[in-house]
């Protein structure tokens, strides 16, 4: 079966710095699934859903996109956009407008949906994360639960189907934490992926199908959670013994 | 006051009456005021103006007050210039005189009415402003100029300061808190030097937050232009009513 999104044998290393950020990374990515990403800080996670959402362009090795290598030109990377979505770590660096529906309305429109389209969308969105009564609402008057929300629901308004998330869970409190938790749900129950990196050792054992371990930019493993809990050496990579106990 | 205004702009009665309406209500009083030049157009603008936004729009008289009152120093400092001469002898005709040395300040009735006058078509004005400023978010305001064709650069620079201020403002106060927690406001050395560094440090966060915002905007298909669906507005049928009666009133 075509991976939806696939890596192979990917790198890439930031300007001015020593070390490769990602190093030979190959990940197939496959429709329906929950995936989340485990890593110390600086194991290259971020550097990863980067490179699978084209935002970076890798060094070396390539991305692929249901079979096809990703085309890098101004059509290929909409063409990407359309079916991956990104969102932040923080949604303060992705709500650019101070109105919750100009906000989810954005990429829509960049799709080259017509306004009715795109309202469409933003509707649909909205309601997938529950912000529908914050529509009307300007964007620097959200709570961090919202903010977040808001900002699923401008990516997921251009009904991507595979949503890669760099620790959009991280900071919020543990009913904000659920609620987002609950549109990941909701979206591959719609047939979507969601690829989550994280620190959340609970939310990963709990939630995904797979986990990625990627250390110093390398993925050192890809297996179900009971896995890599059950593999002493993959701990000591993700985090110190403390942090596991009573998981 | 920012943050005030603000939330007001966003909460009161007419937040969803189209800021086409309000802003015509607005500049026809603004052009009244300066065009009928009589004082007493500028005492009935600013009457109007403030019980609009106060009664009509519900914006608190406190608040509605502090802004026109903070204006309203500003404004009569400026026209002192205006009632008040300086000279080496005070006028015949000088209702006020008093010396200041080798010099006298005077002033005389015609000089103090046309201070009066001049302060009665700006506050008249600025009462105006603050009923649109006071009743309309800035996003509404972006839309307004978007909708009357305003270029598209200009828009975009307006909502994504807007946006950028609110971010900023609350990265100021978390860093203002954490310098105070290391006694960085201690003695007034300490203070400046906090100051500076806050000063630098903001403006790294600043170029930061703009790298990531371009990263999440490429990342949604961004492509040159910031597009964005219109907002949806109400009209009125009171206040173009009200518009009218206080045009009318003032001619």
């Amino acid at each position: 079966m075509t991976a939806l999104l696939a890596l192979e044998a990917v790198s890439y290393q930031f300007p001015g710095n020593p070390t490769p950020a990602l190093q030979a990374a190959s990940l197939p990515i496959a429709a329906g699934q929950r995936i989340v990403v485990l890593g110390r800080n600086g194991a290259g996670k971020s550097t990863l859903l980067l490179v699978a959402s084209g935002i970076v362009r890798p060094q070396q090795g390539r991305v692929w996109l249901h079979g096809a290598p990703v085309d890098y030109s101004r059509s290929g990377l909409r063409r990407l956009r359309q079916h991956v979505g990104l969102v932040m770590q923080s949604p303060d660096d992705q709500l650019f407008s101070a109105s919750v529906w100009q906000d989810i309305s954005f990429g829509p429109l960049n799709l080259g949906l017509n306004a009715a389209e795109a309202r469409q969308a933003v509707q649909e969105a909205a309601a997938l994360c529950d912000v529908t009564d914050l529509l009307d609402r300007p964007t620097h008057a959200l709570s961090g639960g919202q903010k977040a929300r808001v900002a699923l629901a401008g990516v997921l308004a251009m009904r991507p189907q595979c949503l890669l998330v760099d620790e959009a869970t991280a900071g919020l409190d543990l009913w904000a934490r659920q609620q987002v938790v609950r549109v990941f749900d909701r979206l591959v129950a719609q047939g979507g992926t969601v690829v989550l990196a994280t620190h959340d050792l609970a939310l990963a054992r709990r939630w995904a199908d797979l986990v990625v371990v990627l250390h110093e930019g390398q993925i050192v493993a890809v297996a179900p959670p009971a896995e890599v809990w059950a593999d002493p050496a993959l701990r000591a990579l993700i985090a110190p013994p403390e942090a596991w106990e009573g998981l | 006051m920012l943050r005030i205004i603000d939330q007001y702009a966003f909460a009161n009665r007419l937040r969803a009456v189209d800021p086409i309406q309000k802003g015509a209500i607005a500049v026809a009083t603004i052009l009244l005021c300066l065009v009928l030049d009589r004082p007493l157009v500028g005492w009935l603008a600013l009457a109007w103006m403030v019980m609009v936004t106060v009664w009509y729009a519900r914006v608190p008289l406190r608040v509605a007050g502090a802004v026109i009152g903070a204006e309203s120093v500003f404004l009569a400092l400026s026209v002192i210039g205006i009632a008040v001469s300086v000279g080496n002898e005070p006028p015949a005709a000088a209702l006020l005189a008093i010396p200041f040395g080798p010099l006298w300040l005077s002033a005389t009735g015609a000089s103090l009415q046309t201070a009066l006058h001049v302060l009665s078509r700006a506050l008249g004005s600025a009462a105006a402003l603050n009923f649109l400023i006071l009743t309309t978010p800035l996003i509404d305001l972006i839309e307004l100029l978007r909708r009357l064709r305003a270029p598209a650069l200009l828009i975009e620079l307006m909502a994504l300061s807007y946006r950028a201020l609110f971010v900023l403002l609350d990265t100021l106060d978390q860093m203002v808190t954490a310098q105070t927690a290391r006694l960085g406001y201690a003695s007034w050395r300490a203070t400046l030097r906090s100051s500076a560094l806050l000063g630098s440090r903001l403006f790294i966060v600043a170029y930061q937050r703009s790298q990531a915002l371009e990263v999440a905007l490429t990342a949604r298909g961004f492509a040159g232009e910031l597009r964005v669906l219109p907002l949806s507005y109400t009209v009125d049928r009171q206040l173009w009513l009200i518009g009218g009666l206080i045009g009318a009133s003032l001619v």
